[in-house]
């Protein structure tokens, strides 16, 4: 691959993304083309995409895509502008190059001089291991004969099925032209590459009274069965099949594993220290406890009891199974331990200012949370009337203190009663929040990974990431509607 | 049949024909036809450009904030090209056919165009639509016709202060009417028109001498402007009324003369109000002796022998904070604050020219410094010496005091810095209210010990008070 830094990534090439080496053959093109002094800065992102969609039992879409992306930056006096390409022969990069440094020159923001530097501390960044040959492998034809499956078990039942197969890689790399070949700033990005594989399927019966979905995502596509995905999603809509309305009101929940990342999810943007939209030590969110009027600080409630006691969730960068894209912040993290919380994320500068350390805290993702010893059939065995709740959907927060959240459930929910499911309920509003939810757990599962794809790196939204998460069976979940939607 | 036929072939073979005469790609034609435009809001928007694009030129060539300020430029022309291109766009725009309501918009523009008298007829025709009761829309007409005069360039300072007088005059309300006089007197000394601010500082005295204790203690004279309390514009009269020249009088006699004019002004700020609120503009401390300051780590070494501020010279004293001046220090971004960098520039700028002049720096450890966690406290001050080296201010004295803390307990595990003695010794009182020195604040000292002025001072005002002690001293005043 060595030699292919001057063009861009074809369908015929193995090689379906950037090596390390062709990142650095490249960035030394770009920082040759500098015309002058100046930091010249590189970002160099390929990626390669491979998909294919299905509904009503056909294909809608199938494609095998890869690309570049060169985000070149330079500073030219008291400026800094960046310029992007994909096409990478010499003429495409040094007009990028000179693009970048017509837009510095006329760049509104003038950039200070810079103070004198410190000698650069040496970042202490566990490997990775975010990488699946399995997933780099797959091919079109893999792909289209795992859909044909999929739909075969669903058109078998006189069922109609939709969904979604997808497997990506992804290389990159941010360098500078004052430190190539020397020590890394803590703010450089070096050589990652990674995979992601998802298979997501639903199946729905032909009156519309059912809905079954199921689906998992993994970096490593050997570890994704395709086949019992399917038949999860058949068996799930064969039994939600003409639903009756319930009345709305707390209920003992079971919680599948799905659905208790997406309540976790809530928890995900509520997780700020400092100078972020729920800043605790600002007096901001659920995770503020008091002013101090003392030391004339908010004191928060790291160090105190929040959760139930048997749950802990942390990070684990070098677990696979829990990585998404190289990032600044890679060290092992628990946010929660045996339910007191024991971090907040915050951003290198305040870590350096407030607590001495130069490190970054990451946001509440790619993370494991602990479970227990009990089965979902054990959880409905041992209640008495209660809800079976397979998905939430169109979660939005109510209350930035409490969390107080309100969303639906989908996909199947089944009415439990004497410790035994009794029939099929129409989907209902819940009310309630995350906080409350997991306080009030009478058992936990086994954690298995959901599904939780990271998306494209060009999709500005906030990316879902990697969760391993057990069934949790909770009393006093508050429902406050009835909606018919399956 | 034979005939129809070769018709036909030979208007296929000319329509076949390639162009006798093939257009050749041209560039386009990009002038820019100012008098083209058909909107005042376009007109404006170009004003922006050629001034953003005038800035940017001014701006990649010299770092504004180390420069000393221009105390006129709010009263020179604005650029010719910018004149010319405005001019152009506002040519097609009559004054009589600008609806009043867009008079904000239109104003801009005449004033950019240099036709005065137009932007003066829109804001006239405005203020006669407005309803002769509703105090409240002719007030925002007028406050924003001010605020437009003012920031024209040159500012149109006499056009303001009309507007301004006539409604203050229009007014019963005492309070309102200080606060009219008292914007003409911050405008005036904004723009640097020192005859009009003496003006202005004589009607919100008059004024203010006026007003009874309930009018004092009333919710508009405390939050008379921006949230600040009215006596801090009677301050501000008090001094304009003063005078430099009688000042440095009473400096050049003694510091206790002077800081006995100073705090004869107060009285009359705080007249009737015993809880006044605390005033930014009251330079803290003076008459004050201060403290040696105190450090464990010195640069030049040799000046940890002696006490700083040393006596028997004036000295200057800077608290500065290395985590403010520096912004963003945890990325590639790091640069001078603005602030941090004017301040020290100021200071450069005072030290090369009074050489007698000492100048004290002091600093803290913070436990950080730009993107590293020092290992100890002499690290971190080696690293202060060398960001404040790199400014060149001569014969500067750093003093690093390594800062004591504690910290939460894990796992919040927050860094609690305690209080500094310098900071101790340097926070004085002023109307019961006690504040301590910010990173960036300075304090002039004479050569007993005694606080002079303070960061409040502007840096040619700073530069006479120096020349005075030097004077005074008898060590003469430049190298």
């Amino acid at each position: 691959m060595s030699g292919r830094s001057d063009r861009l990534i074809r369908l015929s090439d193995d090689a379906r993304i950037l090596s390390e080496q062709e990142c650095e053959t490249l960035a030394k093109r770009v920082f040759a083309l500098a015309s002058g002094p100046g930091e010249t800065y590189v970002s160099i992102l390929s990626w390669w995409n491979g998909e294919l969609r299905w509904a009503r039992n056909r294909t809608s879409l199938a494609g095998d895509r890869r690309d570049i992306r060169v985000d070149i930056a330079r500073d030219v006096g008291v400026g800094r502008a960046v310029a992007t390409t994909n096409q990478l022969d010499d003429v495409s990069l040094e007009s990028a190059v000179r693009a970048a440094e017509r837009a510095a020159v006329l760049s509104p923001n003038v950039r200070h001089p810079k103070p004198l530097h410190p000698p650069l501390p040496k970042p202490d960044r566990p490997k990775t291991a975010i990488w699946s040959d399995a997933t780099y492998a797959v091919t079109p034809e893999v792909r289209g004969e795992t859909a044909r499956s999929l739909i075969e078990a669903a058109e078998a039942k006189g069922m109609s099925s939709a969904g979604y197969l997808e497997m990506r890689a992804g290389s990159r790399a941010v360098l500078s032209s004052e430190r190539m070949g020397s020590t890394p700033a803590p703010w450089d990005v070096p050589y990652a590459a990674w995979t992601q594989a998802q298979c997501s399927m639903t199946v729905r019966d032909k009156e519309g009274s059912g809905s079954g979905w199921a689906g998992v995502s993994n970096h490593d596509w050997a570890k994704i069965d395709a086949s019992a995905l399917a038949s999860r999603a058949l068996e799930k809509c064969i039994a939600s099949q003409h639903p009756v309305a319930l009345e709305p009101g707390r209920y003992t929940v079971i919680l599948e594993p799905q659905a208790v990342a997406e309540m976790i999810a809530i928890l995900e943007t509520s997780m700020g220290r400092y100078s972020r939209e729920f800043a605790a030590e600002q007096g901001m969110g659920p995770w503020a406890l008091a002013p101090d009027d003392v030391l004339h600080l908010w004191r928060t409630k790291l160090g105190l009891k929040v959760l139930d006691e048997r749950i802990t969730i942390s990070h684990d960068p070098t677990d696979p199974m829990l990585g998404i894209f190289p990032e600044p912040w890679m060290e092992p993290l628990t946010w929660f331990d045996k339910g007191v919380l024991t971090n907040l994320p915050f951003v290198r500068s305040y870590a350096l200012e407030k607590l001495n350390v130069n490190s970054a805290r990451r946001p509440l993702t790619g993370y494991r949370m602990s479970g227990g010893p009990t089965s979902i059939d054990e959880m409905i065995s041992t209640t008495t009337r209660g809800l079976l709740v397979s998905r939430l959907s169109n979660i939005r927060m109510l209350d930035e203190t409490s969390l107080l959240s309100t969303g639906l459930t989908r996909d199947g929910l089944w009415l439990i009663e004497h410790g035994k499911i009794s029939k099929a309920v129409k989907n209902l509003r819940f009310t309630e929040s995350p906080l409350f939810a997991l306080n009030s757990v009478e058992q936990l599962g086994e954690p298995v990974p959901v599904f939780r794809p990271a998306k494209n790196p060009y999709e500005s939204e906030r990316p879902l990431t990697p969760a391993i998460v057990p069934p949790i069976k909770s009393r006093d979940f508050s429902f406050t509607s009835t909606i018919d939607a399956i | 049949m034979r005939h129809t036929v070769s018709i036909a072939l030979a208007l296929s073979a000319l329509t076949a024909m390639p162009a006798s005469a093939q257009t050749r790609f041209q560039w386009p034609d990009t002038t820019v036809h100012f008098s083209r435009y058909r909107y005042i809001e376009d007109c404006l928007a170009a004003d922006a450009r050629v001034t953003a694009s005038i800035m940017r030129r001014r701006e990649g060539t010299v770092w504004l904030d180390t420069m000393p300020p221009n105390p006129h430029e709010k009263l020179e022309p604005q650029p010719p090209q910018l004149t010319q291109a405005v001019s152009q766009c506002a040519e097609r725009f009559a004054v009589a056919k600008v609806d009043p309501r867009d008079y904000a918009h239109a104003m801009q523009l005449f004033l950019a165009a240099g036709r005065d008298s137009d932007a003066t007829a829109i804001v006239e025709r405005r203020l006669a639509a407005a309803p002769v009761k509703n105090a409240i829309e002719r007030g925002a007409i007028v406050d924003t016709a001010v605020t437009l005069y003012v920031s024209a360039r040159p500012s149109r300072l006499a056009s303001a202060e009309d507007l301004m007088l006539r409604r203050a005059k229009s007014s019963t309300d005492r309070v309102e009417r200080l606060k009219t006089y008292a914007t003409l007197l911050l405008v005036a000394k904004y723009v640097g028109d020192s005859a009009r601010a003496v003006r202005a500082a004589r009607l919100v005295v008059g004024v203010a001498d006026s007003l009874t204790v309930a009018e004092r203690q009333s919710d508009a004279f405390e939050r008379m402007r921006d949230g600040q309390d009215g006596s801090e514009y009677v301050y501000e009269a008090l001094n304009v009324l003063t005078g430099m020249q009688t000042r440095m009088d009473s400096l050049r006699k003694s510091t206790a003369a002077y800081v006995a004019l100073e705090r004869a002004m107060w009285p009359e700020i705080a007249a009737g109000r015993p809880d006044i609120f605390f005033m930014t503009s009251v330079p803290m401390g003076v008459g004050e002796h201060t403290s040696a300051l105190t450090a464990d780590f010195w640069y030049p070494g040799a000046a940890s022998s002696a006490p700083h501020p040393g006596r028997g010279h004036p000295a200057l004293v800077l608290f500065l904070d290395h985590t403010n001046c520096i912004a963003l220090g945890s990325t590639d971004d790091a640069q001078f604050g603005s602030f941090c960098a004017s301040r020290l520039a100021e200071v450069r700028r005072l030290a090369t020219r009074f050489p007698k002049l000492e100048i004290d720096i002091v600093m803290s450890t913070h436990g950080n410094f730009m993107y590293l966690p020092p290992t100890s406290p002499a690290e971190e001050a080696a690293l202060i010496k060398q960001l404040i080296d790199s400014t060149q201010i001569p014969g500067a004295i750093v003093g690093v005091t390594s800062t004591p803390f504690s910290r939460l307990p894990d796992p919040d595990s927050r860094r609690i810095d305690k209080e500094l003695p310098n900071n101790k010794h340097y926070t004085f009182e002023a109307f019961g209210k006690a504040m301590p020195p910010a990173s960036e604040s300075l304090f002039l000292v004479d050569s007993n010990g005694l606080i002079v002025g303070s960061s409040m001072m502007p840096e040619d005002e700073m530069a006479q008070f120096i020349q005075v002690l030097l004077e005074r001293d008898g060590k003469g005043s430049h190298q």
